[in-house]
């Protein structure tokens, strides 16, 4: 296991086959803008078979036995994300910004870090999940767009 | 007029994922201690209520900087 949480976290998730893209800052910084960011966004398809596997993979954080099974089916109305507040703050979703696991597939790229696979977004898709209201979307926005500039 | 000492190539953005990740991380560890706490547990919400969550956790985190004090910040003694 990697001695970064959050990377043990996501080998954890390669481990148990967990369908996922990592979103939000984590993922800005991936692509090359380092900012604060408290929360780790998982974008998760809506699946109750993902749910089993994500469930499993989080058994280790306290927390995770107040997840209900349920929460990971697909749903008519906009969903409900999870978040997880424990050793680790993770968001669990299943939109963002109207995106889906499955929309920003083609956006999807995996990388590695120490060893361990991430499956995150390129700037292209990591700019659909960004709102144009809040302050902190638009800060993403402004550098994530000047970076795109310059590739 | 711009006077540079030193050899540390900075650079606004960092391309190489890698290293990009481990600065990142690097950064979480420094500013951890300087958090505002968050209750433990799992909820279950709208995309934007977690949002307003967020926003007025950040607001608590100016008014620890912010607020009045002698000049001396403790945080988490």
């Amino acid at each position: 296991m990697s001695p970064d949480a959050l990377l043990a976290l996501l080998e954890r998730f390669q481990a148990e086959g967990v369908a996922y893209v990592l979103v939000g800052g984590h993922a800005v910084r991936l692509n090359g803008f380092t900012r604060n960011t408290e929360d780790i966004d998982i974008l998760l398809p809506s699946s109750i078979e993902n749910g089993k596997r994500v469930i499993r993979a989080l058994a280790f954080l306290p927390s995770s036995s107040e997840l209900q099974l349920e929460w990971f089916a697909p749903t008519v109305d906009a969903p409900e994300n999870i978040r997880i507040a424990d050793d680790l703050l993770i968001d669990l979703l299943f939109a963002a910004n109207g995106q889906t696991y499955e929309s920003l597939q083609q956006h999807v790229r995996t990388l590695t870090v120490d060893g361990v696979e991430i499956r995150t977004l390129d700037i292209e898709g990591l700019l659909k999940t960004k709102t144009d209201y809040r302050d902190k979307d638009r800060l993403d926005r402004e550098v994530l767009e000047r970076l795109r500039r310059q590739l | 007029m711009t006077r540079t000492v030193g050899t540390n190539h900075r650079t606004e953005f960092i391309l190489d994922p890698a290293e990009a990740w481990h600065c990142g991380r690097r950064l979480d560890q420094m500013l951890a201690a300087a958090r505002v706490p968050v209750a433990r547990g799992v909820q279950r919400a709208r995309h934007q209520v977690f949002n307003q969550i967020d926003d007025q956790r950040q607001l608590a985190q100016a008014r620890l900087v912010n607020g009045p004090s002698d000049g001396a910040l403790v945080v988490n003694p």
